[in-house]
């Protein structure tokens, strides 16, 4: 008798928790989508990500892949701060946003060339100081010069980036001018060709395992050309992390 | 009399290797604006471990894939290479550039030998309905891997580039495909070495050992252009050849 209730109650537990996923996701889904419609009024993740850095760095420290994803050896990764992984992270991200819905405005993405993107060249709109760091001119990479790893390898290197003269407000209002002028059809139709293709929301268990959080606490999802990253176990979801978007 | 002598033997030389020549390599064929040259069946399917690890997987496709049966009954021939003949230039470049990628990443036997075997062979357009694949569909395989394979790249094990003699390492992070065996469970994303591009991607679905295979060209904006995991598009063949050596498609001439 006891171990029939003890079945019934894991059938149940199973159930239930079956039950509570796809409505967990949706509720990722919109929060990415509010996300998105704010980080495109107002390119900076900084005000989204500040609670979090404690969890950032831990995520940053101990899934490499994550640290890779923003070109930070795995190795120094361990060895910086909380907040210095969170500015390096903030840069990097909003430079990678304000250069993509640049580009985004003008050029529709699945036919996009790399030709397109080096003429329009948004790193010298929005950052100009970061060609001699190495960044690619759409702002999301370090490029691979010959004999030159696109890595940040060592402390110098990441200094350069903490102290890069790129300011999130200066490029907000740049970018909002901008914004006023022209391609607002053109964003729309990129963004929805990402959201379709990108998919919706979905689990990371190996990332919640590494925050130390239960695996149904964090998602991930797209939000514009970045992958965001976001905790669910709060009576509002968080974000806790974003990556350059990838499939 | 010497210059004469010589001549002679060049042209016997030439005249001798030129059917060879049009043995090894098939007509030239036009994509996107490039000419390019695909080497025949014999050579690509030869008896040396690529070779026979292509062929393999290619035959047990044949046989075994749903996709690979449509093929056969629309090729009206269950004969590998009348089969192969029939596919088209961006599906045979998907497969070849793919296996060579994973021949040239080695431990001790290449990463081929983890795919158990393939499902689908993806160009641009869909072998079913002939619509154009969404982009993160298009170029890629299919396919179920061995325990031992998702293992191995879930620990993301450490890897040989035996074409460039250099150890190649896992990088990166991607959002995951969608699982295209449907039968839910838990995925995760690896990529092999960005720097240089292209880098091996893996999607893997544990519970169906379901994997989605492809080589991403571009980073940045550009790799959310539809010919991202083209090979044959742009400077892509090139780009292969730099990192994974000859695939068995070159340009022309």
């Amino acid at each position: 008798m006891c171990r029939v209730m003890i079945a019934a109650f894991v059938v149940l537990t199973a159930v239930y928790g079956d039950a509570q996923q796809p409505a967990a996701l949706a509720r990722a889904d919109q929060f990415f989508a509010s996300l998105e419609r704010a980080l495109r009024d107002s390119p900076d993740v900084l005000p989204y990500v500040a609670d979090s850095t404690p969890v950032l760095a831990t995520i940053l420290r101990k899934e490499p892949r994550t640290a890779k994803a923003w070109q930070l050896e795995p190795a120094l990764a361990i060895t910086l701060t909380d907040r210095e992984l969170r500015d390096y992270v903030v840069t990097r991200a909003n430079l990678a946003l304000v250069c993509g819905l640049e580009v985004m405005r003008r050029f529709p993405l699945p036919t996009i060339t790399r030709q397109q993107v080096e003429e329009l060249n948004p790193r010298q709109i929005y950052a100009p100081a970061a060609a001699a760091a190495g960044l690619d001119q759409d702002c999301v990479t370090l490029d691979s010069r010959p004999q030159q790893r696109a890595w940040i390898t060592d402390r110098p290197q990441l200094n350069t980036w903490l102290q890069m003269p790129f300011s999130a407000s200066q490029a907000k209002t740049t970018f909002a001018r901008r914004g006023s002028e022209q391609g607002n059809a053109q964003i729309e139709s990129n963004l929805a060709y990402l959201r379709s293709v990108a998919g919706s929301a979905q689990f990371d268990t190996e990332v919640a395992a590494v925050a130390g959080l239960p695996p149904d606490a964090v998602v991930v999802g797209s939000v514009i050309n970045l992958m965001a990253y976001a905790r669910l176990d709060r009576p509002s979801p968080q974000l806790l992390l974003v990556t350059p978007l990838s499939w | 009399m010497e210059a004469a002598r010589f001549v002679a033997t060049v042209f016997v030389c030439a005249a001798g290797l030129w059917p060879l020549a049009e043995a090894q390599t098939g007509a030239p064929f036009t994509y996107q604006g490039q000419t390019f040259v695909m080497d025949d069946f014999a050579v690509l399917f030869d008896t040396s471990l690529l070779g026979r690890e292509r062929t393999r997987l290619f035959t047990a496709y044949l046989s075994n894939s749903q996709e690979g049966k449509a093929r056969v009954a629309k090729a009206g021939s269950s004969d590998a290479q009348i089969v192969w003949k029939s596919m088209t230039v961006d599906e045979r470049a998907t497969f070849l550039s793919v296996t060579k990628a994973l021949d040239v990443l080695q431990p001790i036997k290449g990463p081929l030998s983890w795919l158990d075997r393939i499902e689908e062979i993806h160009g641009d357009k869909s072998f079913a309905t002939g619509r154009e694949w969404d982009p993160n569909q298009a170029f890629r395989l299919w396919a179920r891997m061995t325990p031992d394979g998702i293992a191995a790249v879930r620990k993301q094990i450490p890897l040989r580039n035996a074409c460039k003699n250099q150890p190649a390492s896992w990088n990166g992070d991607s959002v995951n495909h969608p699982d295209f065996c449907a039968s839910g469970g838990f995925e995760f994303d690896r990529k092999t070495d960005k720097d240089p591009l292209p880098n091996v991607q893996f999607n893997i679905t544990t519970a169906s050992a379901c994997a989605d295979i492809d080589l991403d060209y571009e980073r940045g904006l550009a790799h959310f252009s539809r010919s991202n995991s083209d090979v044959l598009a742009g400077d892509h063949s090139v780009k292969f050849r730099n990192k994974f050596c000859d695939f068995g498609v070159r340009r022309f001439p």
